[in-house]
């Protein structure tokens, strides 16, 4: 369906070079997900893995123009009269003076163009799936496989403008695993293992001491990764207390094996749980002493402690801020980024209205963080983050064509979003 | 102390006067803009502003400053922002007290000085007047006011409107348990039996009215005839006094009986406010969100051709567009995206509702949900925006609709001349969030300027 | 492996200590007699002369008595059931350093009222819950800013608070380590006595040896003190018992409130005591203690030594800085007193090199009191720490 729509529209685009208005996009008939309360579509599962089946009837030369009367770059740059040229799926060229081929479809666009936002950690799509309570230490499970990427949650997110979001574990294990990163339409998966999650959180603690129900003699000890956190009277039983868990992570980075060797060697970065303040200092104490890289999660009071982020060399994934949040820490936030602290969003729980994250970008800059930087936490610092800046966050040659038509500038609530590609698909919005 | 927080905080004082609670007496302001929107869908372009004692007298092109006049130019202006339905100045266990009658008056209930910070807050966000209203656990929540934000004005100089409105909530979750659908349409039924008992106890005040009246009149005539016959009767009375004296015997008296007087209708304070909601001078103000409840309120407060009604929160008021916009019954909605509705937690977060309701022809108002979160209420205007609410409608959703809606659109909401001036001049539109608001001005004053 | 250290930057190097001189009716250095109108003299941070007389030109600060800073080793500030680690009823090896909480307003409120230095412990809820630090209660936002000594105290619990929470299996088969905790005094005891008997086999074979043996091992050699927690009469029995039997060098009683029933054990034992804060009604703690008002006098007298605390409370009147004046009503002299929160506390933990009196090199932490210290009408009004004037007694004009 998807495709045949992009047919339609090369062939009026090229036919009558037209310019595209900006239509209603609730009324768009465009690629919305099906109901996921129906049963699966005959059509054959989606293997995340491969890459997606090649068209059976590609278009001249699959290529895609527009021009925008305002490019957002990502990187802090913007451009007027933009160009983007978008080819089999990746933007093929990017510019200001960038030659129009008129043989090609050309969509013109009255506002603004950006790369798609990136939301750096959520639950979305995975309620019931991300907290295994059967054991607090399960470095190797993997989110990138519990997820259904037909969850309405993608599909609105898809209409917030977000095109890539970090999928986790919650923080109530101690080592849940590894995140992934997603496109919230078409359910591709970016990034198979993006972080190695890991709480520093009570949260954590108070499930080991409800949940972990681990009687064991010496005999029917699990090997789980975890070698030695006291004893041989402990041997899988999980820490209750800072102290131990503590002592139980710096025991898997003593000698570190899968996931934590990754971490260790600065392949895979770490998505740390942290909450209260002595939590974060807890985190990035720990980052800096094993050389890991990444960020904390959560940490409303962040900026309170950034220097010892900067001096850790991490990075903070906030929010999302619902309307009544704390002055103390949108305050923060202004000196996580004054501090040269990145940062960036989170989309919380499933469920939760992506209009929140925008909204808490424009809360951050109510509050006084400088609104190139509340953008670029939303795209290429997110992107950096979440650790798929080579392939989104930015417009780029070579990059994903992620992109959001935005009736005006994104950092304002009031702006509407107008169309969005993912892949150079057209998954949301108003060509009619 | 106060005083010194708040100029701190970039709150600026001007001296108060006694005799205008609030309005700066004696000074005088000229704003200069490249844009003054008067009020949504009107603007003029390159104009001065002149406030004088607190009021609009001028706009026009190139007003001459007065003597003393303090001078400030920006790019747009537009009128302060109004938040319709907020609790702000209320603590939480008053914003949701269950005791409440309908007599109970929300101004009784705000303590100014406790949420000094969050009035400063709203104010620096734009926000100059808003209508608090407590009781929200009640199914009568009692009076709601409309009040200046200013933080500087103490208890009564702040208030706008002491009585703005009748306050009810219908089929709000009560004590945590869910509500089959009887219990929540009863509850209509309970407000239109207190509505119909003030009525009925207006009637029978003026019908006392009239019988008194009448009973004068009978009374005066009645001593009109007893005057023309006094000298027949006295001289008949003298006869016979004479001729009993004559016999030898007692001379009684013949008196008169004065008529059964009206009583007077016992006062009860609740029926004298609903009487006045019945009569429609003060609207009412109905938070509900289902649409079970929303017909069964619709359809029995039919009959009262006076009341006037207002819906908050109304998640599933589109069902009803056609019979709100034929009865001319406004909706606040509250655009907050906190997550999906759980069991029967309808919260109206459905972000596109005001685009839907306007397009519909309702009117639409926007605020913050009776909380104490009106300093958002930009944000909310632009998030409801952002998903199909026309602009201007937007706009007027949080000035001069609310100010309307409860009877002091003619003292402020917009910019037009004789109007209190409250006031916002900013560096972009008012619902670009991007655009920094420079000024805030209160009754002629500049209260806060970044 | 002991344990991690945690070695946080600095988020600000502290302001350079001032050079002080604090000028005092009385001066109380707990080592030795008052010094009626003296002075103490401060520099980088350091005490660097005490004596009588106005103490030279520089910094003045006036008052009516001076005190060291007061330590108080039951603080009792920590991170609740996260401070100590439940899942065995041993974890010898962890130190509450990686469980502090050092952005906790309680430090502040702790520091204003004249604590100076503290020892954080494991929460009571393990036999034996791991080890504990001292160190000041302000400084630097760094453990290492405010360390005084790590791997302190190794902390202990008898009485009900190590059994709470435990029960027997019924049926089933047990499914979480509240199965096989101990669930009386009886079990208690036996999870201690097996600790240390697993440790003296340690000593003789070394393929018995782990970390927690080695922890245990310095217990016995006296290098490591041991607090044990207990209130009631039984505990205290208890504690001083094994003191005996396994020969623990070094081993103070925590919250005895109870000692007073046994002060010649104590006496025998070695153990000394720190008495919980007093109350008005007597019952306090658990396991319903209950503490005469004459309980410091009469452990004094008998020869037993104590500290007192405070346990970090909120409550104004209770707080470590009045603790003396409850117990100086109840008999026990002023000296005595002044000791049982300075020196003796220090001494007890081994920091006295450092902390505990008002002399030459030592720390320059000072209290200051508008009157005599101790009293319901005196209160503290300023407050030195490590050089740094963190509760300025002056008035606000004249600064």
């Amino acid at each position: 369906m998807r495709r045949t729509h992009l047919f339609s529209l090369v062939a009026l685009a090229t036919a009558s070079g037209v310019v595209i208005a900006a239509g209603d996009p609730m009324a768009s008939e465009a690629t919305l997900p099906p109901d996921p309360l129906l049963p699966p579509t005959a059509s054959p599962a989606r293997d995340v893995e491969t890459p997606p089946e090649p068209e059976p009837e590609p278009p001249a030369a699959g290529i895609l123009q527009i021009r925008a009367a305002e490019v957002y770059l990502g990187d802090g740059n913007r451009i007027e009269d933009g160009v983007v040229v978008i080819e089999n799926g990746r933007i093929r060229n990017v510019g200001r003076g960038v030659e129009i081929d008129s043989s090609q479809p050309v969509l013109e666009h009255d506002g603004v163009l950006t790369a798609g936002m990136v939301a750096c950690h959520s639950w979305a799509g995975t309620r019931g799936e991300n907290h295994d309570s059967t054991r607090s230490m399960l470095p190797e499970a993997r989110i990138a496989y519990t997820f259904h990427p037909e969850h309405s949650d993608f599909a609105n997110a898809v209409k917030a403008g977000i095109t890539s979001i970090v999928l986790a574990p919650t923080g109530q294990n101690l080592a849940g695993g590894k995140t992934c990163v997603v496109k919230t339409a078409g359910g591709e998966v970016v990034k198979k293992e993006a972080h190695l999650a890991l709480s520093f959180s009570g949260e954590a603690l108070r499930q080991a001491v409800q949940q972990f129900f681990f009687f064991f003699n010496a005999e029917t000890a699990v090997d789980d990764g975890l070698e030695n956190t006291g004893g041989p009277q402990n041997g899988g039983r999980y820490p209750t207390s800072y102290s131990g868990s503590v002592a139980a992570l710096d025991a898997a980075m003593a000698d570190p094996q899968g996931a934590f060797a990754a971490a260790a060697n600065g392949t895979l970065p770490v998505l740390l749980e942290a909450w209260d303040r002595h939590e974060v200092a807890r985190a990035a104490a720990f980052a800096k002493k094993h050389g890991l890289r990444g960020a904390v999660r959560g940490a409303p009071l962040a900026g309170e402690v950034a220097g010892v982020l900067k001096d850790a060399g991490l990075g903070a994934i906030v929010g999302p801020f619902a309307v009544g949040h704390a002055r103390r820490s949108l305050d923060g936030l202004a000196d996580l980024s004054e501090a040269g602290v990145p940062f960036a969003f989170s989309l919380g729980a499933s469920g939760t209205d992506p209009s929140q994250v925008r909204m808490s970008a424009a809360m951050a800059v109510g509050a006084g963080v400088d609104p190139v930087a509340a953008w670029k936490a939303l795209s290429s610092d997110g992107a950096r983050l979440a650790g798929v800046e080579d392939r989104v966050g930015r417009l780029e040659r070579g990059m994903d064509a992620d992109l959001v038509l935005w009736s005006g500038d994104p950092m304002n609530l009031a702006t509407r979003v107008k169309a969005v590609f993912i892949g150079g698909e057209l998954v949301h919005g108003g060509m009619q | 102390m106060l005083g010194v927080a708040l100029a701190a905080s970039g709150l600026v004082l001007a001296p108060l006067s006694f005799n205008n609670p609030g309005f700066a007496e004696g000074e005088s302001l000229l704003i200069r803009a490249e844009r003054v929107i008067v009020r949504p869908g009107v603007e003029l372009e390159n104009q001065s502003i002149l406030v004088q004692d607190g009021v609009i007298v001028a706009i026009g092109e190139g007003l001459a400053p007065p003597d003393g006049a303090r001078e400030i130019n920006g790019a747009v202006v537009c009128a302060g922002f109004v938040d319709p339905w907020s609790a702000l100045g209320l603590d939480a266990g008053a914003a949701r007290d269950s005791s409440a009658s309908a007599a109970t008056r929300s101004a009784d209930g705000v303590d100014r000085w406790s949420h000094a910070h969050h009035l400063e807050d709203a104010l620096r966000a734009g926000v100059t007047s808003l209508r608090v209203q407590g009781g929200g656990g009640a199914v009568i929540s009692g009076y709601g006011s409309m009040m200046r934000v200013d933080p500087s004005l103490g208890g009564d100089d702040a208030l706008l409107l002491d009585a703005a409105n009748m306050g009810a909530t219908i089929g709000l979750p009560r004590g945590g348990r869910t509500r089959d659908i009887f219990d929540r349409v009863s509850e209509v039924d309970r407000l239109i039996g207190q509505i119909e008992s003030g009525r009925k106890y207006r009637e029978s005040a003026v019908e006392y009215k009239y019988e008194l009246e009448e009973w004068q009149k009978e009374i005066e005539e009645k001593e009109k005839e007893l005057e023309k016959d006094f000298k027949k009767a006295k001289k008949d009375r003298e006869k016979d006094k004479e001729k009993a004296e004559e016999k030898g015997k007692e001379f009684k008296e013949k008196k008169y009986k004065e008529d059964k007087k009206p009583r007077k209708p016992k006062y009860d304070e609740d029926s004298e406010a609903m009487a006045r909601v019945a009569d429609g001078e003060v609207p009412l103000v109905v938070q509900s969100h289902r649409y079970e409840e929303l017909r069964s309120l619709l359809e029995k407060t039919e009959s009262y051709d006076r009341l006037r009604v207002l819906v908050a929160g109304g998640t599933e008021a589109l069902l009803h567009a056609d019979e709100l916009q034929a009865r001319g019954v406004p909706v606040i909605v509250w655009p907050n995206p906190m997550g999906p509705a759980r069991g029967d937690e309808y919260d109206g977060h459905e972000l596109s509702l005001a685009a839907s309701l306007d397009e519909a022809g309702v009117e639409v108002l926007i605020g913050s949900g009776g909380s104490d979160t009106s300093r958002e209420l930009r944000f909310l205007a632009a998030l409801a925006v952002s998903h199909g609410l026309d602009p201007d409608a937007a706009l007027n959703a949080i000035t001069l609709g609310a100010a309307n809606a409860f009877d002091v659109g003619d003292r402020i909401g917009s910019v037009e001349r004789g109007k209190d001036a409250d006031l916002l001049v900013l560096d972009g539109d008012p619902l670009d969030t991007t655009a920094r608001i420079r000024f805030v001005v209160s009754q002629g004053r500049v209260v806060v300027e970044h | 492996m002991i344990r991690s250290v945690l070695l946080l930057a600095l988020l600000a190097s502290p302001t350079a200590a001032q050079d002080w001189v604090v000028r005092a009716d009385t001066v109380y250095t707990a080592s030795g007699d008052p010094i009626d109108g003296g002075f103490v003299k401060v520099s980088d941070g350091k005490i660097t002369g005490v004596g009588s007389g106005r103490g030279g030109g520089g910094d003045v600060l006036e008052c009516a008595a001076v005190t060291p800073g007061l330590i108080d080793l039951s603080v009792r500030i920590d991170t609740g059931s996260f401070s100590v680690e439940q899942s065995e009823e041993t974890p010898i090896e962890l130190n509450v350093a990686d469980a502090i909480d050092l952005f906790s307003y309680r430090w502040d409120r702790e520091l204003k009222s004249g604590v100076t230095t503290v020892l954080a412990n494991p929460n009571d809820r393990a036999v034996l819950g791991g080890l504990g630090v001292v160190l000041k209660t302000g400084g630097g936002p760094s453990l290492d800013a405010r360390l005084v000594k790590d791997d302190a105290v190794l902390r202990a619990s008898l009485g009900s608070a190590p059994a709470s929470g435990n029960r027997a299996p019924r049926g089933s088969r047990p499914s979480s380590f509240y199965f096989r905790r101990p669930t009386t005094r009886m079990g208690t005891e036996w999870v201690f006595r097996k600790a240390f008997y697993d440790t003296i086999a340690a000593s003789k074979d070394a393929e018995r040896r782990t970390g927690e043996t080695d922890v245990l091992a310095r217990v016995l050699s006296g290098e490591l003190p041991i607090a044990v927690q207990g209130w009631a009469t039984q505990d205290v029995r208890t504690a001083c018992y094994l003191k005996e039997e396994f020969g623990i060098p070094r081993m103070f009683v925590d919250a005895a409130a109870e000692a007073w029933k046994e002060p010649d054990l104590l006496v025998r034992s070695g153990a000394a005591v720190v008495l919980p804060p007093f109350r008005f009604e007597g019952q306090t703690g658990v396991d319903g203690a209950f503490m005469a008002y004459n309980t410091a006098a009469l452990l004094q007298e008998k020869g037993v030594t104590i500290a007192l605390s405070g346990h970090g409370t909120s409550d104004v009147g209770m707080r470590l800085n009045k603790q003396p004046g409850y117990a100086m009503r109840g008999g026990l002299s002023f000296d005595a007193a002044l000791a049982a929160v300075t020196i003796n506390p220090a001494r007890m933990v081994g920091v006295d090199n450092r902390v505990g009196s008002l002399e030459e090199g030592k720390d320059a932490d000072l209290v200051l009191w508008n009157g005599k210290p101790f009293e319901p009408s005196s209160s503290v009004i300023g407050v030195l720490l490590d050089g740094e004037l963190v509760l300025d007694p002056r008035p606000n004009d004249d600064e």
